[in-house]
C-alpha cells in the first residue's frame, strides 16, 4: 500500500512558491527552537534528550566533584583534575578525574595536569566545561542518546556573579539543559539532614578543598555566610611548607595530602603517630627519607586551623541573638572533606564551646543536600528560596 | 571537649558486646563504669546537664534534630570509650531510621509516583502510544490505491496469463530461467474459477482481463488445458510486466468472454503483426492490444524513445501501463474515456482514432496527463 509512493501512476506533486510559505515558516520556527541563542529549555533537542537524562546534583569541588543521581545516591566521586596534552597548537584532554590526579606531578612536558577551580570557583573555564562534560556523559555511560541532564550546582556563598556566570555557563556548555545554582552551606545543611525549614537556628561549617564555608540558616534562608579561603588545599601547603623548614626536604602536594590524611590532626593526640616520608633533600639535591609524627603535622596546621576556628568565632559574633541561642544549645555541624581531619570538631569545641557534630558521610553532604534540593524545589513548584538565581 | 578520660576495659567491652541494647542505656553504662557524673559529661562534651539525661533517657523526641542528636551520642560515645558506630547503630536502629539519609520514594513506587518521579518516561510513553496509533490509524484508513492495479499480487498475473492463453508468457519466462512454476493448472479450470467465486488475486486478475491469446497452431490444445511445450518463447507481451488486454475483438461482457472460448481469429491478425517484427533487443515493435472489452475507440502510440505509458479508466482504474521501448507502435482499443499519462512526451507521439493529438498544452517538465475521448 504504501510502497507504491513515487510509481509511476502516482500523481508527482506540483511545488509552487505559495505552497513552500507554510514550510518556510515552520522551519523559521524550527531554526528558531534549536538555536543556541534561545533560552535552553525552549531548544528541542535538548528537551528530547533531557527526558532521557537523569537529574544531576554537582558538587563542584576544588579537590573533588561529586555527582549525586536522584534515587540513586552519589554516583561520583573524583577529583577534580584534567589533564592536558599539547599535541601542536592543539590541546586534547588526555585524562579526567582519578586518572588525571595520578599524574599530577609526575607529568612530561607535552601533558599538564591541572585543577580547574581554585578556591571554590572556575579559574580555567574551558578546561572546567571538559571535564564537567566528562563527569556528566560518565554517569550517563549507559544512556541511549546523549544526555541533556538539569543541574544543580553548587557554588560558594561569597563568590561572585561573575563566577557564578561562568559555573552556570559551563554546566549549559557541558550539556546540560537547565542549569540551578545553591549556595554551598544551605546544600551541606540539607545534606547533613538539618531541619533547615524550621524557625530555628543552625550552623554550618563546610571544609571543603578550597575554601571553607560557614553559615548561619534559618527558614530555608542564609542568615549569616561567610567564606575564608582555606580548606584542604592550605593544609596542604601548610604540610609543604612545615616539611621544607623544618626537614630542609621538598615534598609534592600528593604526599602531603597523603600525610595529612595518615597522621593529621587539628588537637594534640594522646597516640603519636608517625609516617616515613620521602622527599628531595634541597641542600643535598638528592631524594632522602625522613619521618613525620602527627604532632609535627598538628604544628603545621596550626596557622589555617587558625584562621578557620577565627572566621567561626567571627560568625558567632555577628550572629543574631535569637539565632546564636538555637546555636549555643544545639551547636554546630562540621561538613566537608576537612571535617574529617581527626579531632577537627574537639579543636572547634574546645575554642568555642559549643557542642559540634561532625555529620555522617561529610564528604557527599553537599553533593546530597544538593539532589534533596531539586527533589524540595520540584515538589514546591520550582520554588526560588532555595536557589540563588 | 576535654580529652576522653582513661578508658577502664569494661566499658569497651559494653559497648562492643551489644549493639541491641538502647544507646541509652550503652552510654548510662559506660558513664557509670568510668565513674562519671553527667555534669562532667556535659561539660567535656559542651552538653547541657539536661541534655545528656535525656541521652540517656533514650528520649530523642525531646532532643533537636536527629543529624545532632546522633552526633552528640557519637561525640558520647566516644568520650567514654565506647565504639561510636556501635552506639550510634543502636540509636538508628531504635529511631527507626537513619538520621540522615532522607526517605528513598523508590520503597514505595506506586504508578503515580512513578509518574511523579520520571515525567520524561511519561512523557515518551504518550508520544509513542499517539504516533502508534496513528500509524495504525493511518494504516486502517489509507486509500488502497493498488487495489485495481495488475501487479500488485503475481499470481493474479500468471493466472490471467494461463487463462488467456493456456501459454502464458510469463510462465514461458520462468521455465526459461530454471524457476518453477507456479501452479499450472488447466486454463479451463482456472476461468471456472474466476468466474464463480475469485479468489483475491484471480479477482483482480479478472477485472484486469487477460493477454491475448497468441495464434498459434496447438490453440485448441490451449484452449483446453495447459501445455507447457506449446509456450511461445517470442511471445509479444512477454516484456509487459504491467501490461493486460482483453481479447481483441470480443465485444461482449467480460463473463462471456470468459465462458467462450477466445476468438482467435478476431485477434490474429493483432497478434501476427506483433510477432513478426522484432527489435534488436528482442521486444516486439507493435503491439495491438484491447484496453477494454467493449468499445471501438483506437489509441496510437508510435514511440520514438523511452517512455512510459499509462492508461486509466475514467474511473481511475489501470488498464495499461508500459514502458514503451523505441520503435514501437502501441494499437490499444477500447471505449473511452482514457486518462492518459505519458512519462516522456518527446518520445511519444499520441493518436486517438487515427487523428494526432497534441500533447504540448498538457505536459509539464515532459510528463503529460490528459484525457481522451470525452
Amino acid at each position: 500500500m504504501l510502497g507504491t509512493f513515487g510509481s509511476f501512476g502516482k500523481e508527482y506533486p506540483v511545488i509552487r512558491a505559495s505552497k513552500l510559505l507554510p514550510v518556510l515558516a515552520v522551519a523559521r520556527v524550527a531554526r528558531s527552537y534549536l538555536s543556541p541563542r534561545f533560552p535552553p529549555k525552549y531548544q528541542m533537542f535538548k528537551y528530547i534528550r533531557g527526558l532521557f537524562s537523569r537529574d544531576l546534583s554537582i558538587d563542584l569541588g576544588t579537590a573533588n566533584t561529586l555527582i549525586y543521581v536522584r534515587d540513586e545516591g552519589i554516583v561520583l566521586n573524583e577529583p577534580s583534575v584534567v589533564a592536558i596534552r599539547q599535541q601542536g597548537n592543539q590541546k586534547v584532554v588526555a585524562a579526567v578525574g582519578l586518572d588525571a590526579k595520578r599524574m599530577l606531578g609526575r607529568t612530561p612536558g607535552n601533558i599538564t595536569a591541572i585543577r580547574p577551580l581554585k578556591d571554590g570557583v572556575i579559574a580555567d573555564f574551558l578546561v572546567t566545561e571538559k571535564m564537567l562534560k566528562y563527569f556528566i556523559a560518565k554517569v550517563h555511560e549507559n544512556a541511549f542518546i546523549r544526555p541533556s541532564p538539569r543541574v544543580l550546582v553548587c557554588v560558594p556563598c561569597k563568590s561572585t556573579e561573575v563566577e557564578r556566570r561562568a559555573i552556570r555557563e559551563s554546566a549549559l556548555s557541558a550539556g546540560a539543559r537547565d542549569v540551578r545554582l545553591i549556595e554551598e552551606p544551605m546544600a551541606a545543611a540539607i545534606g547533613a539532614g538539618l531541619p533547615v525549614h524550621e524557625a530555628v537556628g543552625t550552623m554550618v561549617v563546610d571544609i571543603g578543598g578550597g575554601t571553607t564555608e560557614i553559615a548561619v540558616i534559618s527558614l530555608n534562608g542564609v542568615v549569616y555566610s561567610d567564606t575564608v579561603r582555606v580548606g584542604g588545599d592550605r593544609f596542604d601547603e601548610a604540610i609543604v611548607a612545615y616539611v621544607r623548614r623544618t626537614e630542609g626536604a621538598l615534598i609534592g602536594e600528593a604526599t602531603a595530602e597523603r600525610i595529612k590524611q595518615e597522621i593529621g590532626a587539628a588537637y594534640p593526640q594522646k597516640d603519636i603517630r608517625e609516617i616515613d616520608v620521602r622527599g628531595r633533600n634541597l641542600a643535598e639535591g638528592v631524594p632522602r627519607s625522613f619521618v613525620l609524627t602527627s604532632n609535627e603535622i598538628l604544628e603545621a596546621l596550626q596557622e589555617p586551623l587558625a584562621m578557620i576556628v577565627a572566621a567561626v568565632k567571627s560568625a558567632l559574633e555577628q550572629t543574631p541573638p535569637e539565632l546564636a541561642s538555637d546555636i549555643a544549645e544545639t551547636g554546630m555541624v562540621l561538613t566537608g572533606g576537612g571535617a574529617l581531619l581527626r579531632d577537627i570538631d574537639v579543636l572547634l569545641a574546645e575554642e568555642t564551646g559549643l557542642p559540634v557534630v561532625i555529620a555522617e558521610d561529610p564528604l557527599t553532604c553537599v553533593a546530597r543536600g544538593g539532589g534533596k534540593a531539586l527533589e524540595m524545589m520540584d515538589s514546591a513548584g520550582n520554588a526560588d528560596m532555595l536557589s540563588t538565581e | 571537649m576535654v580529652n576522653p578520660p582513661d578508658v577502664p576495659a569494661p566499658a569497651q567491652s559494653a559497648g562492643a558486646a551489644t549493639s541491641t541494647q538502647s544507646p541509652g542505656v550503652l552510654l548510662a553504662a559506660g558513664r557509670v563504669a568510668l565513674e562519671l557524673t553527667v555534669d562532667e559529661v556535659g561539660d567535656a562534651l559542651n552538653l547541657a546537664p539536661h541534655t545528656v539525661h535525656l541521652l540517656e533517657a533514650d528520649d530523642f523526641d525531646a532532643l533537636p534534630a536527629a543529624a545532632f542528636t546522633q552526633g552528640y551520642i557519637r561525640n558520647y560515645a566516644k568520650y567514654i570509650g565506647l565504639d561510636p558506630d556501635v552506639v550510634v547503630r543502636a540509636y538508628q536502629e531504635k529511631a527507626g531510621k537513619p538520621a540522615v539519609a532522607w526517605e528513598s520514594p523508590s520503597t514505595a513506587a506506586g504508578v503515580a509516583e512513578l509518574i511523579q518521579r520520571y515525567p520524561g518516561v511519561l512523557i515518551t510513553a504518550v508520544v509513542a502510544a499517539v504516533v502508534l496509533l496513528l500509524v495504525i490509524v493511518l494504516a486502517l484508513v489509507w486509500p488502497d490505491d493498488d487495489a485495481d492495479e495488475v501487479v500488485a499480487d503475481p499470481l493474479a498475473v500468471e493466472q490471467g496469463a494461463v487463462e488467456a492463453s493456456g501459454a502464458g508468457s510469463r510462465l514461458d519466462n520462468l521455465s526459461e530461467t530454471g524457476e518453477a512454476p507456479f501452479n499450472a493448472a488447466p486454463t479451463d479450470t482456472v476461468t471456472r474459477q474466476t468466474s464463480q467465486e475469485p479468489s483475491v488475486g484471480a479477482k483482480r486478475s479478472t477485472d484486469a482481463g487477460r493477454f491475448d491469446a497468441p495464434k498459434t497452431a496447438d490453440s485448441g490444445a490451449n484452449d483446453r488445458g495447459f501445455d507447457r511445450d506449446a509456450i511461445d518463447p517470442n511471445d509479444p507481451l512477454a516484456h509487459l510486466p504491467l501490461a493486460k488486454t482483453y481479447p481483441a475483438g470480443s465485444a461482449g461482457s467480460a463473463s462471456s468472454s470468459r465462458a467462450a472460448p477466445v476468438d482467435n481469429s478476431a485477434t490474429a491478425p493483432v497478434r501476427d503483426a506483433g510477432v513478426t517484427s522484432q527489435s534488436s533487443d528482442n521486444y516486439p515493435l507493435t503491439v495491438n492490444s484491447r484496453l477494454t472489452p467493449e468499445g471501438d475507440d483506437l489509441v496510437r502510440l508510435e514511440v520514438s524513445q523511452d517512455c512510459w505509458v499509462a492508461i486509466r479508466s475514467a474511473e481511475g482504474r489501470t488498464l495499461f501501463a508500459v514502458l514503451a521501448r523505441p520503435g514501437q507502435t502501441l494499437s490499444l482499443t477500447g471505449a473511452g474515456p482514457f486518462r492518459v499519462k505519458l512519462g516522456y512526451t518527446p518520445g511519444v507521439e499520441l493518436f486517438f482514432n487515427d487523428s494526432p493529438v497534441l500533447l504540448e498544452p498538457y505536459t509539464r517538465n515532459g510528463v503529460a496527463t490528459l484525457v481522451i475521448g470525452q
